[in-house]
């Protein structure tokens, strides 16, 4: 019985510093930008990953207001900075995705995903399987119904 | 097929060294067939069909919007209800009932109808019985991997396309091969399943003492004219793990003796009583701690530090090779943690150190699956309002913009914290139950004890303090 009352009592302790813990966590990290929908996401090299949330997200008009959607003057201009650029200056420069890349937040190209070429090869893959099966099933049968007379014939 | 461990019991004359048939079994739990209720729907020619029908039309559902859907996970109806509704639960519910979850999965019931149509129904292959459960750990590492490197959880794309290979995986088993052989020997998540449901409240037994009087034929594990036997190719005569029982009932629906128990039992006990203790297994549940500890580092602002670091020790500036020389140092910290403590124990319990790196690693699944758990938890519950917002935009409603989560950040943070208590005290009670159990001194058990719980602390530590720091959203 004691050592039941010893196991609960360790189990609760256990729970209690695990509360405990979790309020220093809290009182160390007040604005935990873990599970708040205001949470900022961080620069993570995982792809897709903690990338996804929308930073204004949580603001309010009022403390949007003054903020447009308008292209800024300077944006015109950085797109002319390359204007007169030879392809050789800009080798090296490309705006490919590296491999295994994705934005998670931002909409992909439909284009992106070959929908018809996975699709297709999946139901031609397994369709020549369920052939093969069924073929086989089929010859074992035909081997069972024959092997019987053959066993008989040899005796 | 358990990869046999050679002990030390030939070679060591130890008095107090116990004996095999000497070890106590694990207590039988009520018969939960004697509830009208639970006998009725065990036998009832309905389950688990009934529950098949739903599960694979939302498969379905899931599927379409993974491959056809939204390209954004936050928007993606299949990608909520895959990783951030089902996916955090399904742990739990091992816990629960075990491996129900595999008497429902659509994969069971494709495998299933695929053999009745086209069947060959050829012996499993030797190889997958020697290896199958390292490839399942091969497999789990491989996927985790693709997720960090070409995107699958935040990718409905990619989760789609996982699906898919998944579906093939199963088409081509059930095609050629007996019974459910992707779900016994291939199938990740049965590894992980087959893992956690030990730790399972319930478990499906046979009376041997009726069994002793049987004439059936082993009804059970070959069916009957009108009953398909077990389709996990178990013996439920022989049987003493839950591990690869789906509680499908077909045993107790072919069992014409009505030997067929399901009994309740403490949560972890099964782990308590193990007599064959499979490597595999073990490094399967230390790869899992590996993968729950990466996922959690990945998540945390800490992470771009750790790639920038990598990048300048080693000087590689590719990320799925930086990628990968994290994961293979996270994945092998626990597993070299447990070797080192099964290393350590050995000279004091005189066992050798694989056996105690097969026995100790089960002691760590509570642990397991207190930092799956507590990790989901924050998926579940920080993100969990996309399943709602991206189910009811497949009937048209505006989706939400704005909030993600169901419970506050303390909330989460406390019930994470508390999971993972309990996870510790479950692991530091198995590793104390197991080692009285092996062994009759003090001195032994105390050898014994003392690295494995060295081992918890350590690894309970590192969890904690992951878990205390900020985390970042997945979607």
């Amino acid at each position: 019985m004691l050592k039941r009352f010893a196991i609960l009592a360790a189990t609760l302790a256990a729970v209690a510093i695990s509360l405990v813990g979790a309020q220093e966590a809290l009182a160390a990290n007040p604005v935990h930008p873990a599970q708040g929908p205001t949470a900022q996401p961080t620069a993570s090299a995982v792809p897709g990953a903690n990338t996804s949330q929308d930073p204004m997200a949580g603001m309010s008009d009022e403390e949007m207001a003054g903020m447009n959607h308008e292209e800024p003057a300077t944006a015109a201009a950085s797109e002319d900075s390359m204007a007169g650029m030879s392809d050789e200056e800009m080798a090296g420069m490309n705006h490919e995705e590296p491999a295994g890349s994705s934005h998670a937040g931002t909409e992909a190209a439909p284009a992106a995903r070959p929908l018809a070429a996975v699709v297709g090869s999946f139901v031609a893959v397994n369709g020549a399987v369920l052939a093969a099966a069924g073929l086989m099933r089929r010859r074992d049968k035909r081997a069972a119904v024959s092997s019987p007379k053959t066993s008989r014939s040899s005796k | 097929m358990p990869t046999l461990i050679p002990t030390r019991y030939d070679n060591d004359v130890e008095s107090d060294l116990d004996s095999e048939p000497l070890l106590p079994s694990q207590p039988v739990g009520r018969d939960l067939m004697k509830v009208p209720l639970v006998a009725r729907i065990m036998r009832s020619r309905w389950y688990p069909g009934i529950l098949q029908v739903p599960v694979a039309a939302i498969f379905g559902l899931v599927a379409y919007q993974l491959l056809a859907g939204p390209a954004t996970a936050q928007r993606n109806a299949g990608t909520a209800l895959m990783w951030v509704l089902w996916w955090p639960i399904l742990p739990i519910t091992f816990v629960v009932v075990g491996r129900l979850w595999c008497a429902v999965c659509p994969f069971g019931a494709l495998s299933d109808f695929v053999q009745k149509i086209v069947g060959v129904n050829r012996p499993v292959p030797r190889f997958l019985k020697l290896y199958g459960l390292w490839i399942i750990d091969a497999q789990f590492l491989a996927i985790t991997w693709s997720d960090h490197v070409w995107g699958i959880v935040e990718s409905p794309w990619g989760s789609g396309v996982l699906l898919l290979l998944l579906t093939t995986g199963v088409i081509l088993s059930g095609a050629f091969f007996q019974k459910r052989t992707f779900c016994r020997y291939l199938c990740f998540l049965g590894g992980l399943c087959s893992n956690y449901s030990r730790s399972s409240v319930v478990g499906l037994r046979a009376d041997t003492s009726i069994c002793n009087t049987c004439k059936a034929k082993a009804a059970c594990f070959n069916g009957t004219a009108t009953q398909s036997g077990c389709p996990m190719f178990n013996f439920p005569r022989t049987m003493d793990t839950s591990a690869n029982c789906t509680l499908c009932s077909n045993c107790i629906k072919a069992c014409p003796n009505d030997a067929i128990q399901i009994t309740t039992r403490k949560p972890m006990s099964e782990l308590w009583f193990l007599d064959k203790p499979k490597v595999e297994e073990s490094f399967l549940a230390m790869a899992i701690m590996g993968i729950v500890l990466i996922q959690n580092i990945t998540m945390l602002t800490v992470w771009q530090d750790v790639l920038q670091w990598i990048e300048q020790t080693t000087g590689i500036t590719n990320y799925p090779l930086i990628f990968t020389v994290a994961f293979v140092v996270a994945v092998s910290i626990p597993v070299g943690l447990l070797a080192l403590a099964s290393r350590i124990a050995a000279r004091g319990n005189l066992e050798n150190t694989l056996m105690n790196f097969a026995r100790f690693g089960y002691a760590l699944i509570p642990l397991d699956i207190a930092a799956h758990v507590a990790h989901n938890l924050f998926h579940l519950l920080a993100e969990g309002s996309l399943v709602f917002s991206t189910v009811a935009s497949l009937f048209g409603a505006a989706p939400a913009a704005g909030a993600t989560a169901l419970a506050s950040p303390s909330t989460i943070l406390i019930l994470q914290l508390v999971v993972l208590a309990l996870g510790v005290a479950g692991s530091a009670y198995t590793i104390r139950r197991i080692s009285h159990r092996r062994y009759g001194s003090v001195a032994r058990r105390r050898a014994t004890t003392v690295p494995f719980m060295v081992l918890l602390g350590i690894l309970s530590v590192i969890n904690v303090y992951l878990f205390m720091l900020p985390m970042a959203h997945r979607m």
